[in-house]
């Protein structure tokens, strides 16, 4: 039985880690820009077709697909930052329903280069660490843990240290108010852009080599990380952490205990609850709500 | 002049909020605009920091124009404002809000010696400043708005309606804020829903009415003009 | 129409010469042989599945077996149909494993292409194509059998029973290692994952193997397999059943139980890819996986009883023209083609009534895998379902191998009970699906 409780959390904290980096990226750019940003499950499914792409297709070291694919999804991100949320900056539906469309054209895109099937991806190492014969971590699984400190370590040295981020901060806390201090609402835009983008795209790289690898892989990611966003508080970055942590290990215990469609109305049904007793999250902030 | 605004119009959506207005702030004194809800005062001053585009006219501060410049641009050129509701950043602390008011400066030296003198002005401000900015009243939320503008060390300070919704205590605390800020020589645009108040400290005042400009004159004048007295002053 | 053709600037003249040389050439075509136009006595024939989304893998490599069939039927000749040749042409239609999408597709294929036969994947697609099938006679083939009913005379299942023939590689398992005795089984909770599993219970009851625990079934939406595959082997089972779990989930749920240390016994239905598989754990913690589908290059199926054309050729040819995409599905079509043709051949006709009287004459048929019966009332209403032997095949080496051919009539005479058992309590009889 302890055995079981160690792997099971094991298999949480491997969820924990890369729902993390999705959830903080979507945050980041709902709070920074005040879009609901719907492609960001395609922004994880992007990263992890990179790695399909140089890793899988081509002889490029895994590490390094990883960090190219963290760019590569940022530049993507910075792409629709330009083409759809500036110029319907004062549209929120209209971005919504942009990021949409945007969503589906990179699902055809990946489903014409590559097919709708599974795609192939090698491990990238198969050494693990058994802590004894049932408690076992992959080391796969240990580098997505890993990265997910690593980096939102730095995004929290980055916000709190830098001026980008303290424009970050102020931004997605009062926008109009950020911009009256002198703060480039565009280059706030696009810094937050980025960096959520490249989150969502370094998820992605990180898990393919762990999950099954195909254009629709975004949407049970998305999902998961509205839950969370929505139970974090819909404007805090710890708030995120900290439920994408929160909902890993529950949803990881239940469906181990009991059930994975059940794990998945446990989920559901914590956000109702969160809602109905405090709309705007357990660590949100009235207005952005 | 230090402002100019000649014949603005401005839009939202298909409606005219502002219509061929023009305003002159010199480089010292205190200018106020007065009027009702919805008269077009807060779009004004919007349109001065750029938060709203104009339909048709220009704005001019030190004779260059800056109509089209982004939000951000406004302020590096010496405008800082003070907006309507505060909006002060609710999850940073006292200090970090007025900090954020420094944001475009370089001179550190002189930006942290800004800081102690705000704290100087506003001594609750010191009392506060690792709370958090969400915890605080509506004054205080005020004084902070007011010192985070300040802390541009701005040539030209918009304050947005500083008195709505305060006690009549706050209200004179706000008020010898304002005289402390004219007799230093910040040169202050007011908008104000409490013309009263607006008209004794003022010298220059423009009165709105669905945007439009009524009345303009020196604001002893406007005081003793019988429709101001009926409109806006109650008497 | 015509007026405005004169004013439009072609002269009268032009126009009659014009008219006089397509004329001419009309004249000309009909004293030419036949061959040389592209008007063949053509027989259309209507493949319905999933050819995207996540299902495609039991739908897109049958049709490419298809085409392969298709090619070498025509060039030698085509199907004799009343004593004229005629070509074999696949029209596919992509219902993308829903009935909504199947329905249209089957009324395109009938009322537009003129099919004569349409074969499907069937499933949760079935129920939208069922009153297209009652109100038009048409005949409709699938893989699943549990998709067959008494109301529907027309649909039959000549090529597998699924998930009837999962009983074989139990059997075969327990009679080659008698020394495993327990058994835990995972499966997506949906139309194709129910009745496997109880078909599973019901063999692992019968050979007298111990489940650990009742069936753990999944979200079909799940991607992180590891908190289901800690579940699974929480109790130390020696065999651990994929039930019929897509190739997206058979990869990583054998990844996950090659990463938690599993050294047991694995047995499933299909093995997809099984080289990817291999390439994600190892050549040795694959070595003995079960499953029940060969590639077709496996030299037991030159065996006498087959009722195949050269197996082996046929793998040769498809696995050249689609490298690495050899998958469950890639022969079945085929072999259904090669009934149907010999049924059409028998009747002179490829009209549906004529044709399946033709097939089902006799009640048996010659399948795939050997001489077969026409077979299911007990579980399906009606005797629909062409069931006979199966292969149990063993991953060797790295390799799928042929182990055992098993009868699945004789099992279901020895053990039938226990199925209708298992299927009743799944609500999968016939009877219970409304």
């Amino acid at each position: 039985m302890i055995d079981l409780i160690a792997q099971t959390g094991l298999n949480a904290l491997y969820a924990a880690a890369y729902l993390s980096l999705v959830a903080v990226g979507l945050v980041l750019i709902f709070g920074v820009m005040g879009i609901v940003n719907f492609a960001h499950g395609e922004l994880f499914m992007l990263g992890a077709y990179v790695v399909v792409a140089l890793y899988a297709g081509g002889q490029v070291p895994y590490l390094a697909v990883v960090a190219i694919g963290l760019a590569f999804v940022g530049v993507v991100g910075l792409l629709m930052e330009w083409t759809m949320f500036r110029p319907l900056r004062d549209n929120p539906l209209g971005g919504l329903v942009a990021s949409i469309g945007f969503l589906m054209i990179l699902q055809a895109l990946v489903s014409m280069g590559f097919g709708v099937r599974m795609a192939h991806v090698p491990p990238f190492t198969q050494d693990v660490i058994a802590f004894s014969d049932r408690v076992r971590l992959p080391v796969q699984r240990l580098i997505v843990i890993g990265a997910a400190v690593v980096l939102l370590g730095a995004l929290w040295l980055f916000l709190k240290r830098t001026r980008f981020g303290w424009a970050l901060r102020a931004s997605a806390q009062d926008r109009e108010a950020a911009a009256l201090q002198g703060i480039s609402i565009n280059q706030t835009a696009r810094i937050a852009m980025f960096i959520g983008a490249a989150l969502a795209g370094v998820a992605g790289a990180l898990t393919a080599p762990l999950i099954s690898v195909n254009p629709h892989m975004g949407h049970s990611v998305i999902v998961a990380a509205f839950i969370v966003i929505i139970v974090g508080g819909v404007g805090s970055l710890e708030g995120a952490v900290i439920a994408a942590v929160a909902y890993a290990f529950i949803h990881t215990i239940v469906t181990t205990f009991w059930d994975g469609v059940i794990a998945d109305i446990v989920g559901l049904s914590l956000m109702l609850l969160v809602l109905i007793v405090k709309p705007t999250g357990l660590f949100g902030t009235a207005d952005r709500a | 002049m230090l402002l100019e605004v000649n014949s603005a119009a401005i839009a939202y959506g298909k409606v005219n909020a502002v219509r061929g207005i023009s305003l002159r702030v010199p480089e010292n004194g205190v200018v106020t605009v007065i009027g009702g809800n919805g008269a077009g005062k807060t779009t004004t001053l919007r349109a001065i920091s750029g938060l709203t585009p104009l339909a048709a006219g220009e704005i001019r501060f030190n004779g260059e124009r800056i109509d089209r410049l982004p939000p951000d641009r406004i302020v590096a050129r010496g405008i800082a404002h003070v907006p309507e509701g505060r909006r002060i950043f609710p999850d940073m602390t006292v200090e970090e809000n007025l900090r954020t008011g420094a944001f475009l400066r370089r001179d550190r030296q002189a930006a942290a010696a800004d800081l102690e003198s705000v704290f100087g002005r506003f001594p609750r401000l010191r009392e506060r400043r690792r709370q958090l900015a969400k915890t605080m009243s509506g004054g205080e939320q005020q004084m902070l708005a007011i010192g985070r503008a300040l802390m541009a060390r701005p040539k030209l300070l918009l304050m947005d309606e500083p008195t709505m919704g305060l006690a009549p205590v706050m209200v004179e605390e706000i008020a010898a804020i304002i005289r402390d800020i004219k007799r230093q020589g910040v040169p202050v645009v007011l908008v104000e829903q409490n013309a009263e108040l607006a008209l004794e400290l003022a010298d220059y005042a423009y009165v709105l009415e669905t945007g439009r400009l009524a009345l303009e004159g020196p604001a002893r004048e406007l005081r003793n003009n019988d429709h101001v007295r009926a409109a806006y002053l109650g008497l | 129409m015509f007026v405005n053709f004169f004013r439009s600037g072609l002269s009268r003249r032009r126009f009659l010469s014009s008219a006089a040389t397509l004329s001419g050439i009309g004249v000309l075509g009909a004293t030419l042989p036949r061959k040389v136009f592209a008007q063949d006595q053509v027989v259309r024939v209507g493949f319905l599945a999933p050819l995207t989304g996540p299902v495609a893998a039991w739908g897109k490599p049958g049709l490419d077996g298809c085409m392969i069939w298709a090619e070498w039927i025509n060039e030698a000749g085509g199907i004799d149909i009343g004593g004229e040749k005629h070509r074999v042409e696949f029209i596919p239609y992509d219902d993308e494993y829903d009935p909504a999408k199947a329905r249209a597709g089957a009324t395109k294929l009938i009322r537009e292409d003129g099919v004569k036969f349409i074969m499907m994947l069937g499933g949760d697609p079935w129920p939208g194509v069922q009153p297209v099938a009652e109100r038009t006679g048409m005949l409709f083939s699938t893989l699943l059998p549990s998709d067959l009913s008494p109301d529907t005379t027309t649909l039959i299942a000549p090529a597998e029973v699924h998930p009837i023939y999962n009983v074989t590689g139990v059997e075969w398992l327990a009679e080659t290692r008698p020394d495993l005795k327990t058994a835990v089984i995972c499966a997506q909770d949906d139309a194709l994952g129910l009745p496997s599993v109880a078909t599973y219970l019901a063999a692992f009851e019968a050979a007298g193997i111990e489940m650990l625990e009742a069936p753990i079934l999944f979200d079909p939406a799940t991607t992180d397999f590891a908190p289901v595959v800690t579940r699974m082997l929480a109790r130390n089972p020696q065999i651990v059943c994929l039930d019929t779990c897509y190739a997206d989930y058979v990869h990583p749920i054998c990844e996950q139980l090659f990463q938690q240390g599993y050294e047991g016994q694995i047995l499933s239905c299909t093995a997809d890819f099984y080289e990817q598989i291999i390439e994600k754990t190892s050549k040795e913690f694959m070595e003995g996986f079960v499953f029940q589908f060969p590639d077709f290059d496996d030299p037991e199926l030159n065996a006498d009883f087959i009722n195949f054309q050269e197996p082996n050729r046929f793998y040769e040819e498809y696995a050249q023209r689609f490298p690495g995409q050899w998958g469950a599905v890639s022969w079945e079509y085929a072999s259904i083609m090669d009934l149907w043709k010999a049924a059409v051949e028998k009747a002179g006709s490829a009209e549906p009534d004529a044709v399946l009287a033709a097939m089902t004459e006799g009640g048996t048929a010659p399948h795939a895998f050997g001489e077969a019966r026409w077979w299911g009332r007990d579980l399906f209403g009606i005797d629909n379902a062409l069931v006979g032997n199966w292969p149990v095949i063993a991953i060797e080496d790295g390799k799928a191998r042929i182990k055992a051919f098993r009868s699945i009539p004789d099992w279901y005479d020895k053990h039938g009970e226990l199925l209708k058992k298992h299927m009743a309590a799944y609500n999968q009889l016939w009877d219970q699906r409304s």
